[in-house]
């Protein structure tokens, strides 16, 4: 049993060397070989700590004493919670789907891989993109001040193209919605203005939204639609939230546009913007494995509750009754 | 910051120093009959910290959780209403202020430098009831662990010289005191990590991201597993487990502090526009 301990103990340490090793010299990456270790650590406790909890059934039986029956029990399943979320997370990393999603007010697009930034996607995805059409109906910001925002929600109607049937569903930052096998929650939000350029004959070149990230006031590039070329963009809003863009090419030449203006020109071309909208960024992730993550993290709670709380307050005895 | 406020925390600022002179004087030089005073003295400092606290939540319209100054204020109080608890057990602990307090002023000093947020409301980002229960549980386990990290210091002082520090008590209760201070604050830290992610499921779509506060965090847990273990498996128990105790403590202030040092983290919740 002690062995069993001291090897349980020799992969924790390894595990948090690794763990300091990330913090340190990987905060944003990491090469394979650390996930493979990591994994590996962790499924190595996932079984040790399965195992130990067996070992203890048989102290569960012999004891006599009711709270050390309950500090055991209590500890048998803060062990077991442990194990088996361990094991409810690598389920949910393998069948992960994970994408980023941009919809601008009024837009309407098919959910589908073709249209998500896709950051990690398990092996198995059968059945998970049915045709699904997705329309960001409204955004609602309310801004404290020019530079903090109290409020954001939004109203998005998802279109079943299969059965034809419609949903309108409110969500908002930290109240994500639900479709088919999938969660979409609210991670940002920008401006999106109507860029109209007309030569100086007055025709139509180009329209349409352009989306800003201009998160924490920094500027944000585009790609000018009619050459490519990067154009920075810097976006403050004033005193009665009227907003004001600063545009501005690598050769210096720069233009302060307020939506609703009449057309500047700006590299030889009539630039108008006649209003803007909001556009959102959604995280689309998979609900594969999540009750199983929810079942982990109420069985440790439980746990705790028994084999802490309620022997520790009881008469104090909990701390030495769970040796067993 | 309200005038009201501000004149409460300096009270505040004022008694807890006061406290920790007037233990300075009844632990090193014996003034025994200092003790009852400074108690009524740290009792009036979480009394006037209380209404700091209530004052600020009043005037913001929502609980103390944003920015360092208001994390400070709320993880002195969390940490002194614990202690007053504790203390009408073991008498020996309202002794374990002196360790404490100066932590607590340290903490709220750097705090109050780095400047104190305005009371703006919180962004869409804190927008979430798993918020309120992660900070709460959050500032019980990290109390725990500075009040079992300083009675490990005492336990440590005493193993040297048996004959110092004797107002704290005797070794076996402070020992056994630091591993339940311990064990309460694992299992405080679970219930905050567990909380934790599920508001991450909300707000980024993943329970965890391996973030660096939540590896600390993780880490902090896994150290604080590994002192219970080796005290209930192997009988570890007086300076080995007081050098644990103190040095696990480590971790916990990397996940406090270490958070400012870090510029790409999802617990840096920035403002949006």
């Amino acid at each position: 049993m002690k062995r069993l301990f001291q090897a349980t103990i020799v992969v924790l340490v390894l595990e948090a060397l690794l763990m300091v090793c990330r913090v340190t010299f990987y905060p944003q990456y990491a090469p394979k070989w650390f996930w493979t270790s990591l994994s590996f650590l962790l499924a190595v406790t996932a079984a040790l700590v399965f195992y130990c909890t067996v070992l203890r059934f048989p102290h569960l039986r012999r004891a006599q004493d009711r709270n050390k029956k309950i500090t055991l029990l209590g500890s048998i399943v803060f062990h077991c919670g442990i194990a088996l979320l361990i094991f409810a997370g690598f389920y949910y990393t393998l069948f992960q789907y994970k994408a980023l999603f941009f919809l601008t007010e009024g837009q309407t697009l098919i959910d589908s891989p073709v249209n998500h930034q896709v950051l990690s996607r398990g092996p198995v995805q059968a059945g998970d993109f049915e045709e699904l059409a997705l329309t960001l109906l409204e955004v609602n910001v309310d801004f404290y001040d020019p530079r903090l925002v109290e409020h954001l929600a939004a109203r998005v109607q998802l279109h079943d193209l299969d059965s034809g049937k419609s949903r309108v569903i409110d969500t908002a930052m930290n109240r994500p919605f639900t479709f088919k096998s999938r969660q979409a929650t609210i991670y940002k939000f920008g401006f999106a203005p109507l860029l109209v350029l007309r030569s100086s004959e007055g025709e139509l070149l180009w329209h349409g939204f352009v989306n800003l990230d201009l998160v924490g006031g920094r500027p944000d590039l585009f790609e000018w639609p009619l050459s490519g070329e990067l154009i920075k963009v810097e976006a403050s809003l004033d005193e009665n939230l009227e907003l004001t863009l600063v545009l501005s090419n690598q050769t210096g030449a720069a233009i302060v546009v307020t939506p609703g203006d009449p057309p500047v020109e700006f590299l030889g071309i009539w630039l108008e913007i006649p209003d803007y909208r909001y556009w959102l960024g959604f995280v689309v992730t998979s609900t594969r494995g999540t009750k199983l993550v929810l079942v982990g993290l109420f069985v440790l709670t439980i746990a705790i509750i028994t084999r802490y709380l309620f022997v520790l307050q009881k008469d104090g005895a909990g701390a030495r009754a769970g040796n067993p | 910051m309200l005038l009201a406020e501000k004149v409460l925390l300096y009270l505040t600022l004022f008694t807890y120093t006061l406290a920790i002179g007037l233990l300075f004087f009844a632990i090193f030089f014996k003034r025994e009959s200092l003790v009852s005073v400074t108690k009524k003295v740290i009792i009036t400092g979480v009394i006037l910290n209380t209404a700091t606290l209530l004052v600020r939540t009043v005037s913001a319209g929502r609980p103390p959780v944003k920015g360092d100054y208001e994390n400070a204020l709320t993880a002195a109080w969390f940490t002194m209403v614990l202690l007053l608890y504790l203390g009408r057990r073991w008498t020996g602990l309202w002794k374990a202020n002196i360790g404490v307090l100066p932590v607590i002023l340290l903490t709220l000093g750097w705090a109050m430098q780095r400047g104190q947020p305005d009371l703006a409301p919180l962004t869409p980002a804190y927008d979430n009831p798993w918020l309120y229960i992660h900070v709460f549980f959050a500032w019980f386990g990290y109390a725990s662990f500075l009040v079992a990290a300083i009675l490990g210091v005492v336990i440590l002082v005493r193993a040297r010289k048996p004959e110092a520090l004797l107002a704290f008590g005797d070794v076996r209760t402070l020992d056994e005191l630091s591993h339940r201070l311990v064990a309460f604050g694992f299992a405080m830290t679970t219930v905050m990590i567990a909380s934790g992610a599920i508001w991450a499921k909300d707000l980024y779509g993943s329970y965890w991201s391996w973030d660096p506060v939540e590896t600390w965090s993780l880490l902090s847990w896994l150290v604080y597993a590994l002192y219970l273990h080796l005290r209930t498996m192997f009988g570890w128990r007086g300076a080995k487990a007081a050098w644990l105790a103190v040095l696990s403590f480590s971790t916990v202030l990397i996940s406090f502090w270490g958070v400012n040092f870090i510029q790409d983290s999802y617990h840096i919740f920035q403002r949006m526009f």
